[in-house]
Protein backbone atom coordinates (compact mmCIF):
# COMPACT_ATOMS: atom_id res chain seq x y z
CA UNK A 1 0.00 0.00 0.00
CA UNK A 2 1.44 3.45 -0.94
CA UNK A 3 0.70 5.97 1.43
CA UNK A 4 1.96 8.93 3.30
CA UNK A 5 1.31 10.72 6.42
CA UNK A 6 3.03 14.24 6.62
CA UNK A 7 3.16 16.68 9.72
CA UNK A 8 6.10 19.24 9.47
CA UNK A 9 6.71 22.86 10.03
CA UNK A 10 9.96 24.61 9.22
CA UNK A 11 10.81 28.77 9.26
CA UNK A 12 12.53 29.96 6.70
CA UNK A 13 13.45 33.51 6.78
CA UNK A 14 9.89 35.03 7.44
CA UNK A 15 7.56 32.68 6.29
CA UNK A 16 6.44 29.82 7.87
CA UNK A 17 5.94 26.26 6.37
CA UNK A 18 3.62 24.14 7.31
CA UNK A 19 2.25 20.67 5.76
CA UNK A 20 -0.19 17.95 7.39
CA UNK A 21 -1.41 15.68 4.96
CA UNK A 22 -2.48 11.74 5.56
CA UNK A 23 -3.08 9.93 2.22
CA UNK A 24 -3.74 5.88 2.35
CA UNK A 25 -3.30 4.75 -1.15
CA UNK A 26 -2.21 6.06 -4.55
CA UNK A 27 -0.28 6.00 -7.45
CA UNK A 28 0.46 9.57 -8.57
CA UNK A 29 -0.78 12.35 -6.22
CA UNK A 30 -0.89 15.93 -7.52
CA UNK A 31 0.59 19.06 -6.10
CA UNK A 32 -0.76 21.85 -7.17
CA UNK A 33 -0.31 25.98 -6.51
CA UNK A 34 0.87 28.93 -7.91
CA UNK A 35 4.07 29.46 -8.15
CA UNK A 36 6.16 30.83 -4.73
CA UNK A 37 3.74 29.15 -2.51
CA UNK A 38 5.97 26.28 -1.03
CA UNK A 39 5.58 23.60 -3.56
CA UNK A 40 9.22 22.82 -3.94
CA UNK A 41 9.65 23.12 -0.47
CA UNK A 42 7.50 20.73 0.21
CA UNK A 43 8.95 18.29 -2.49
CA UNK A 44 12.70 19.23 -0.70
CA UNK A 45 11.77 18.19 2.56
CA UNK A 46 10.24 14.89 1.76
CA UNK A 47 13.45 14.15 -0.10
CA UNK A 48 16.06 14.98 2.83
CA UNK A 49 17.26 18.67 1.16
CA UNK A 50 15.67 20.46 3.48
CA UNK A 51 15.27 19.48 6.99
CA UNK A 52 11.99 20.48 8.54
CA UNK A 53 11.88 21.79 12.65
CA UNK A 54 9.07 19.88 13.86
CA UNK A 55 7.23 16.81 13.08
CA UNK A 56 7.34 13.71 11.21
CA UNK A 57 7.15 12.32 7.51
CA UNK A 58 6.04 9.01 7.24
CA UNK A 59 6.31 6.93 3.49
CA UNK A 60 4.53 4.00 3.57
CA UNK A 61 5.81 2.03 6.20
CA UNK A 62 9.05 4.07 6.65
CA UNK A 63 9.99 7.11 9.12
CA UNK A 64 11.81 9.36 6.98
CA UNK A 65 12.07 12.10 9.92
CA UNK A 66 10.90 12.12 12.84
CA UNK A 67 11.71 15.19 15.44
CA UNK A 68 10.60 13.60 18.86
CA UNK A 69 12.28 10.42 18.06
CA UNK A 70 15.36 11.95 16.44
CA UNK A 71 14.94 9.85 13.37
CA UNK A 72 16.46 12.19 9.95
CA UNK A 73 17.32 9.29 7.27
CA UNK A 74 20.46 11.16 5.15
CA UNK A 75 19.19 12.04 2.05
CA UNK A 76 21.68 9.36 0.26
CA UNK A 77 19.87 6.27 2.56
CA UNK A 78 15.55 7.99 1.97
CA UNK A 79 15.35 6.05 -1.37
CA UNK A 80 13.31 8.59 -2.42
CA UNK A 81 14.14 9.96 -6.43
CA UNK A 82 13.22 13.01 -7.37
CA UNK A 83 12.82 14.40 -10.70
CA UNK A 84 14.15 18.46 -11.30
CA UNK A 85 12.32 21.30 -13.25
CA UNK A 86 15.73 21.41 -15.12
CA UNK A 87 16.49 17.77 -15.31
CA UNK A 88 19.98 18.17 -13.29
CA UNK A 89 21.88 15.05 -15.53
CA UNK A 90 25.27 15.15 -14.88
CA UNK A 91 27.45 17.24 -17.53
CA UNK A 92 30.14 15.10 -17.79
CA UNK A 93 29.01 11.97 -17.79
CA UNK A 94 27.28 9.55 -20.74
CA UNK A 95 23.70 9.43 -20.77
CA UNK A 96 24.78 5.69 -19.87
CA UNK A 97 26.82 6.83 -16.73
CA UNK A 98 23.85 9.10 -15.88
CA UNK A 99 21.52 6.40 -16.23
CA UNK A 100 24.02 4.09 -14.14
CA UNK A 101 24.91 6.19 -11.43
CA UNK A 102 21.91 5.42 -9.10
CA UNK A 103 22.25 1.61 -9.33
CA UNK A 104 23.55 0.32 -6.24
CA UNK A 105 24.97 -2.62 -8.43
CA UNK A 106 24.88 -1.91 -12.38
CA UNK A 107 24.62 -5.35 -13.05
CA UNK A 108 21.92 -5.39 -11.41
CA UNK A 109 20.37 -2.78 -13.36
CA UNK A 110 21.44 -4.47 -16.36
CA UNK A 111 19.99 -7.97 -15.96
CA UNK A 112 16.90 -8.84 -17.90
CA UNK A 113 14.74 -10.92 -16.36
CA UNK A 114 12.10 -11.40 -18.75
CA UNK A 115 9.77 -9.82 -16.59
CA UNK A 116 8.58 -6.38 -18.58
CA UNK A 117 7.88 -4.73 -15.48
CA UNK A 118 10.85 -5.80 -13.60
CA UNK A 119 13.23 -2.45 -13.39
CA UNK A 120 16.53 -3.01 -15.40
CA UNK A 121 18.55 -1.03 -17.46
CA UNK A 122 17.00 -2.98 -20.97
CA UNK A 123 13.59 -2.51 -19.71
CA UNK A 124 13.71 1.38 -18.54
CA UNK A 125 15.89 2.20 -21.74
CA UNK A 126 12.95 0.56 -24.17
CA UNK A 127 10.30 1.82 -22.41
CA UNK A 128 11.93 5.42 -22.16
CA UNK A 129 13.51 5.00 -25.92
CA UNK A 130 16.11 6.41 -25.43
CA UNK A 131 18.23 3.25 -26.71
CA UNK A 132 20.14 5.79 -29.56
CA UNK A 133 21.14 8.20 -26.91
CA UNK A 134 23.53 6.14 -24.16
CA UNK A 135 27.06 7.46 -25.73
CA UNK A 136 25.82 11.03 -25.96
CA UNK A 137 26.62 13.65 -23.21
CA UNK A 138 23.59 15.16 -21.58
CA UNK A 139 24.25 18.92 -23.95
CA UNK A 140 23.73 16.91 -27.10
CA UNK A 141 20.12 16.17 -25.79
CA UNK A 142 17.44 18.10 -26.59
CA UNK A 143 14.71 19.05 -23.79
CA UNK A 144 12.57 16.06 -23.76
CA UNK A 145 15.28 14.22 -24.65
CA UNK A 146 16.87 15.35 -20.95
CA UNK A 147 13.63 14.82 -19.11
CA UNK A 148 13.38 11.07 -20.31
CA UNK A 149 17.56 10.08 -19.49
CA UNK A 150 16.23 12.16 -15.99
CA UNK A 151 13.47 9.54 -15.36
CA UNK A 152 15.23 6.86 -16.48
CA UNK A 153 17.88 7.78 -14.12
CA UNK A 154 15.87 7.85 -11.12
CA UNK A 155 13.46 4.63 -11.76
CA UNK A 156 17.44 2.67 -11.79
CA UNK A 157 17.83 3.71 -8.39
CA UNK A 158 15.11 1.84 -7.41
CA UNK A 159 13.09 4.60 -4.85
CA UNK A 160 9.97 3.42 -2.87
CA UNK A 161 8.65 7.02 -3.53
CA UNK A 162 9.37 9.66 -6.81
CA UNK A 163 9.08 13.21 -6.96
CA UNK A 164 8.81 15.20 -10.00
CA UNK A 165 9.13 18.89 -9.45
CA UNK A 166 7.74 20.43 -12.31
CA UNK A 167 9.26 18.29 -14.96
CA UNK A 168 7.41 19.21 -17.90
CA UNK A 169 8.01 22.96 -17.37
CA UNK A 170 10.55 23.63 -19.84
CA UNK A 171 8.93 21.60 -23.20
CA UNK A 172 6.58 22.37 -25.28
CA UNK A 173 2.62 21.52 -25.50
CA UNK A 174 2.89 17.90 -27.79
CA UNK A 175 6.22 17.00 -25.95
CA UNK A 176 4.53 17.23 -22.82
CA UNK A 177 1.69 15.40 -23.81
CA UNK A 178 3.89 12.50 -24.73
CA UNK A 179 5.91 12.22 -21.17
CA UNK A 180 2.43 12.83 -19.29
CA UNK A 181 1.39 9.59 -20.85
CA UNK A 182 4.96 8.18 -20.03
CA UNK A 183 4.65 9.12 -16.51
CA UNK A 184 1.41 7.86 -16.04
CA UNK A 185 2.83 4.59 -17.51
CA UNK A 186 5.77 4.27 -15.38
CA UNK A 187 3.56 5.03 -11.62
CA UNK A 188 1.39 1.69 -12.38
CA UNK A 189 3.46 -0.84 -14.85
CA UNK A 190 6.46 -0.10 -12.43
CA UNK A 191 4.82 0.38 -9.30
CA UNK A 192 6.42 3.32 -8.38
CA UNK A 193 4.51 6.06 -6.20
CA UNK A 194 4.71 9.23 -7.62
CA UNK A 195 3.96 13.16 -6.30
CA UNK A 196 4.04 15.54 -9.33
CA UNK A 197 4.31 19.27 -8.48
CA UNK A 198 2.61 21.51 -11.33
CA UNK A 199 0.98 24.82 -11.57
CA UNK A 200 -0.89 23.36 -14.87
CA UNK A 201 -4.99 22.07 -14.02
CA UNK A 202 -4.85 20.25 -16.96
CA UNK A 203 -1.60 18.19 -16.14
CA UNK A 204 -3.22 17.20 -12.91
CA UNK A 205 -6.12 16.13 -14.32
CA UNK A 206 -4.57 13.86 -17.07
CA UNK A 207 -2.21 12.08 -14.74
CA UNK A 208 -3.40 11.97 -11.31
CA UNK A 209 -6.86 11.22 -9.38
CA UNK A 210 -5.53 12.65 -6.35
CA UNK A 211 -4.20 16.37 -5.71
CA UNK A 212 -3.10 18.22 -2.62
CA UNK A 213 -3.11 21.80 -2.82
CA UNK A 214 -0.93 24.13 -1.73
CA UNK A 215 -1.56 28.06 -0.65
CA UNK A 216 0.63 30.63 1.41
CA UNK A 217 3.07 28.10 2.64
CA UNK A 218 0.69 25.27 4.04
CA UNK A 219 -1.84 22.70 2.48
CA UNK A 220 -5.03 23.84 2.32
CA UNK A 221 -7.06 20.69 1.05
CA UNK A 222 -6.68 17.40 -0.89
CA UNK A 223 -9.43 16.81 -3.62
CA UNK A 224 -10.33 14.62 -6.56
CA UNK A 225 -8.18 16.34 -9.67
CA UNK A 226 -11.24 16.28 -11.41
CA UNK A 227 -13.06 19.14 -9.50
CA UNK A 228 -9.71 21.67 -10.02
CA UNK B 1 76.19 30.08 -29.93
CA UNK B 2 77.10 26.51 -29.68
CA UNK B 3 78.21 26.94 -26.50
CA UNK B 4 74.79 29.04 -25.58
CA UNK B 5 72.67 25.95 -26.87
CA UNK B 6 74.31 22.97 -24.26
CA UNK B 7 74.08 23.12 -20.68
CA UNK B 8 77.13 22.62 -17.85
CA UNK B 9 76.89 20.06 -15.30
CA UNK B 10 75.81 22.83 -12.80
CA UNK B 11 73.00 24.40 -14.70
CA UNK B 12 71.33 20.62 -15.39
CA UNK B 13 71.67 20.17 -12.27
CA UNK B 14 69.95 23.65 -11.28
CA UNK B 15 67.50 22.71 -13.44
CA UNK B 16 66.90 19.47 -12.68
CA UNK B 17 66.49 20.02 -8.97
CA UNK B 18 64.23 22.87 -9.79
CA UNK B 19 61.78 20.73 -11.65
CA UNK B 20 62.18 17.80 -8.93
CA UNK B 21 61.24 20.71 -6.03
CA UNK B 22 58.58 21.50 -8.04
CA UNK B 23 57.06 18.43 -8.63
CA UNK B 24 57.06 16.95 -5.09
CA UNK B 25 55.71 20.74 -3.88
CA UNK B 26 52.53 20.47 -5.68
CA UNK B 27 51.87 16.56 -5.42
CA UNK B 28 52.51 16.69 -1.81
CA UNK B 29 50.15 20.28 -1.64
CA UNK B 30 47.34 18.76 -3.57
CA UNK B 31 45.33 16.71 -1.46
CA UNK B 32 45.53 19.78 0.95
CA UNK B 33 44.64 22.23 -1.64
CA UNK B 34 41.54 20.12 -2.88
CA UNK B 35 40.78 19.53 0.74
CA UNK B 36 41.14 23.02 1.60
CA UNK B 37 39.33 24.69 -1.71
CA UNK B 38 36.14 22.13 -0.76
CA UNK B 39 36.22 23.62 3.17
CA UNK B 40 36.48 27.26 1.90
CA UNK B 41 34.13 26.48 -1.51
CA UNK B 42 31.18 24.83 0.06
CA UNK B 43 31.25 25.19 4.26
CA UNK B 44 30.27 28.31 6.74
CA UNK B 45 31.74 28.35 9.62
CA UNK B 46 33.38 30.26 12.91
CA UNK B 47 36.65 30.92 12.08
CA UNK B 48 36.70 30.90 8.67
CA UNK B 49 37.88 34.18 8.11
CA UNK B 50 41.20 32.95 10.11
CA UNK B 51 41.89 29.64 7.97
CA UNK B 52 41.24 31.83 4.51
CA UNK B 53 44.05 34.45 5.95
CA UNK B 54 46.03 31.38 7.09
CA UNK B 55 46.51 29.90 3.76
CA UNK B 56 46.66 33.35 1.69
CA UNK B 57 49.32 34.65 4.47
CA UNK B 58 52.07 33.35 2.43
CA UNK B 59 51.39 35.49 -0.55
CA UNK B 60 51.53 38.73 1.13
CA UNK B 61 54.12 37.95 3.63
CA UNK B 62 57.64 38.68 2.70
CA UNK B 63 59.62 35.03 1.42
CA UNK B 64 62.18 35.83 3.83
CA UNK B 65 59.56 35.91 7.00
CA UNK B 66 58.32 32.76 5.48
CA UNK B 67 61.35 31.07 5.11
CA UNK B 68 62.68 31.91 8.98
CA UNK B 69 58.96 30.71 10.28
CA UNK B 70 59.78 27.70 8.51
CA UNK B 71 63.15 27.24 10.43
CA UNK B 72 61.75 28.31 13.61
CA UNK B 73 59.59 25.34 13.06
CA UNK B 74 60.61 22.81 10.94
CA UNK B 75 64.89 23.20 11.54
CA UNK B 76 66.57 20.66 13.25
CA UNK B 77 65.97 21.80 16.94
CA UNK B 78 62.33 23.68 15.66
CA UNK B 79 59.47 23.42 17.30
CA UNK B 80 58.47 20.33 15.56
CA UNK B 81 61.39 19.53 13.15
CA UNK B 82 63.02 18.74 16.67
CA UNK B 83 60.52 15.80 16.40
CA UNK B 84 60.63 14.66 13.72
CA UNK B 85 64.26 14.50 14.15
CA UNK B 86 64.21 12.52 16.71
CA UNK B 87 61.63 9.93 16.17
CA UNK B 88 61.65 9.80 12.19
CA UNK B 89 64.66 10.86 11.38
CA UNK B 90 62.77 13.29 9.26
CA UNK B 91 65.10 16.33 8.45
CA UNK B 92 64.16 19.74 6.38
CA UNK B 93 67.03 21.45 7.44
CA UNK B 94 69.65 22.44 4.60
CA UNK B 95 68.70 19.63 1.95
CA UNK B 96 66.16 19.54 -1.35
CA UNK B 97 63.04 17.99 1.03
CA UNK B 98 63.19 21.91 3.09
CA UNK B 99 63.12 23.29 -0.64
CA UNK B 100 60.02 21.35 -0.81
CA UNK B 101 58.34 22.38 2.47
CA UNK B 102 59.31 26.30 1.32
CA UNK B 103 58.08 26.16 -2.36
CA UNK B 104 54.48 24.16 -0.83
CA UNK B 105 53.71 26.95 1.42
CA UNK B 106 54.71 29.94 -0.46
CA UNK B 107 52.52 28.46 -3.96
CA UNK B 108 49.63 26.40 -1.84
CA UNK B 109 47.42 29.82 -1.46
CA UNK B 110 47.67 30.08 -5.55
CA UNK B 111 46.84 26.30 -5.36
CA UNK B 112 43.90 26.62 -2.81
CA UNK B 113 42.57 29.91 -4.78
CA UNK B 114 41.94 28.21 -8.34
CA UNK B 115 40.73 25.00 -6.56
CA UNK B 116 38.46 27.13 -4.10
CA UNK B 117 37.23 29.22 -7.49
CA UNK B 118 36.38 26.26 -9.14
CA UNK B 119 34.31 24.01 -6.80
CA UNK B 120 32.18 27.31 -6.20
CA UNK B 121 31.00 26.89 -9.61
CA UNK B 122 29.84 23.13 -9.31
CA UNK B 123 26.39 23.81 -8.95
CA UNK B 124 25.16 22.89 -5.60
CA UNK B 125 22.20 20.85 -7.27
CA UNK B 126 23.90 18.06 -9.23
CA UNK B 127 25.22 17.13 -5.67
CA UNK B 128 21.74 16.73 -4.38
CA UNK B 129 20.73 14.65 -7.29
CA UNK B 130 23.62 12.38 -6.24
CA UNK B 131 22.25 12.47 -2.91
CA UNK B 132 18.94 11.24 -3.86
CA UNK B 133 20.10 8.80 -6.34
CA UNK B 134 21.53 7.01 -2.78
CA UNK B 135 25.47 8.01 -3.57
CA UNK B 136 27.13 9.53 -0.09
CA UNK B 137 28.86 12.43 0.22
CA UNK B 138 32.11 10.35 0.02
CA UNK B 139 30.75 9.11 -3.68
CA UNK B 140 29.19 12.87 -4.51
CA UNK B 141 32.61 14.54 -3.85
CA UNK B 142 35.12 11.91 -5.64
CA UNK B 143 32.30 11.28 -8.73
CA UNK B 144 30.51 14.82 -9.32
CA UNK B 145 32.33 17.84 -7.42
CA UNK B 146 35.87 16.50 -8.40
CA UNK B 147 35.12 15.88 -12.33
CA UNK B 148 33.32 18.92 -12.92
CA UNK B 149 35.96 21.01 -10.70
CA UNK B 150 38.65 19.12 -12.51
CA UNK B 151 39.85 21.72 -14.86
CA UNK B 152 40.03 23.98 -12.18
CA UNK B 153 42.08 22.10 -10.30
CA UNK B 154 44.73 21.61 -12.97
CA UNK B 155 44.86 25.17 -13.63
CA UNK B 156 45.60 25.75 -9.79
CA UNK B 157 48.37 22.91 -10.12
CA UNK B 158 50.00 24.10 -12.97
CA UNK B 159 50.24 27.88 -11.23
CA UNK B 160 51.69 26.62 -7.95
CA UNK B 161 53.87 24.66 -10.05
CA UNK B 162 55.09 28.03 -12.12
CA UNK B 163 55.46 29.47 -8.41
CA UNK B 164 56.89 26.57 -7.05
CA UNK B 165 59.77 26.64 -9.81
CA UNK B 166 60.27 30.76 -8.66
CA UNK B 167 60.63 30.55 -5.15
CA UNK B 168 63.87 32.05 -4.01
CA UNK B 169 63.05 34.20 -0.29
CA UNK B 170 61.48 31.71 1.52
CA UNK B 171 63.94 28.74 0.26
CA UNK B 172 67.15 30.66 0.64
CA UNK B 173 66.15 31.81 4.02
CA UNK B 174 64.92 27.98 5.23
CA UNK B 175 67.88 25.82 3.69
CA UNK B 176 70.36 28.18 2.39
CA UNK B 177 72.61 27.90 -0.82
CA UNK B 178 74.09 24.08 -0.95
CA UNK B 179 75.08 23.39 -4.73
CA UNK B 180 73.23 20.12 -5.76
CA UNK B 181 71.18 19.94 -3.00
CA UNK B 182 69.18 23.41 -2.96
CA UNK B 183 70.23 25.64 -5.43
CA UNK B 184 67.45 25.54 -7.64
CA UNK B 185 67.20 27.71 -10.43
CA UNK B 186 66.53 31.39 -8.81
CA UNK B 187 69.36 30.76 -6.57
CA UNK B 188 71.69 29.22 -8.95
CA UNK B 189 70.97 32.83 -10.92
CA UNK B 190 71.50 34.50 -7.47
CA UNK B 191 74.99 33.02 -6.79
CA UNK B 192 76.14 33.26 -10.28
CA UNK B 193 75.33 37.16 -10.01
CA UNK B 194 77.47 37.14 -6.37
CA UNK B 195 80.06 36.54 -8.23
CA UNK B 196 81.89 38.47 -10.58
CA UNK B 197 84.39 35.85 -12.67
CA UNK B 198 81.13 33.97 -13.66
CA UNK B 199 79.65 33.80 -17.28
CA UNK B 200 76.97 36.25 -18.45
CA UNK B 201 76.11 33.13 -20.58
CA UNK B 202 75.15 31.06 -17.88
CA UNK B 203 72.88 33.28 -15.84
CA UNK B 204 70.97 34.21 -19.67
CA UNK B 205 70.39 30.49 -20.44
CA UNK B 206 68.88 29.93 -16.81
CA UNK B 207 67.06 33.38 -17.22
CA UNK B 208 65.61 32.27 -20.50
CA UNK B 209 64.67 28.69 -19.32
CA UNK B 210 63.20 30.48 -16.16
CA UNK B 211 61.05 32.57 -18.86
CA UNK B 212 59.40 29.49 -20.79
CA UNK B 213 58.82 27.82 -18.60
CA UNK B 214 56.74 30.52 -16.52
CA UNK B 215 55.41 31.32 -19.76
CA UNK B 216 54.19 27.67 -20.82
CA UNK B 217 52.47 27.23 -17.16
CA UNK B 218 50.33 30.18 -17.68
CA UNK B 219 49.39 29.63 -21.01
CA UNK B 220 48.51 26.19 -20.30
CA UNK B 221 47.13 27.19 -16.59
CA UNK B 222 45.12 30.20 -18.53
CA UNK B 223 43.85 27.28 -21.12
CA UNK B 224 42.10 25.30 -18.16
CA UNK B 225 40.79 28.20 -16.90
CA UNK B 226 38.94 29.07 -20.13
CA UNK B 227 37.76 25.29 -20.34
CA UNK B 228 36.34 25.36 -16.68
CA UNK B 229 34.38 28.39 -18.16
CA UNK B 230 33.28 27.14 -21.50
CA UNK B 231 32.13 24.00 -19.33
CA UNK B 232 30.09 25.64 -16.59
CA UNK B 233 28.08 27.84 -19.82
CA UNK B 234 27.57 24.19 -21.36
CA UNK B 235 25.62 23.20 -18.63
Amino acid sequence: MNSIDINIKKQLGENIFNYTVKIDSFDILGVFGDSGVGKSTFINMIAGLIKPDFGYIKISDTVLFDFENKIDIPIHKRNVGVIFQDTKLFPHLSVKSNLLYGCKRPAGCRSATGDKNDVNFDNIISVLGIEALLERKPNKLSGGEKSRVAIGRAILSRPKLLLMDEPNASLDSKKKEQLLDLYKMIATEFHIPTIFVTHSKDELKKISSQTIIIEDFSIKTVITSDTL
Amino acid sequence: MEDFLSLNYNEITAIKLSLKVALCSVLATLPFGILCGYVLARFSFKGKILLDSIVNLPLILPPVITGYLLLLTFGKNGYIGKYLYDLFNISFAFNWKGAVLASAVVSFPLMVRAIRVAIEQVDPSYEKVAGTLGASKLKVFFTITIPLAMNGIIAGTVTAFARSLGEFGATITFVSNIPGKTNTIPIEIYSLIQNPSSADASIIKLVVISIVIAFLSLILSELFIRRTIAGSKDR
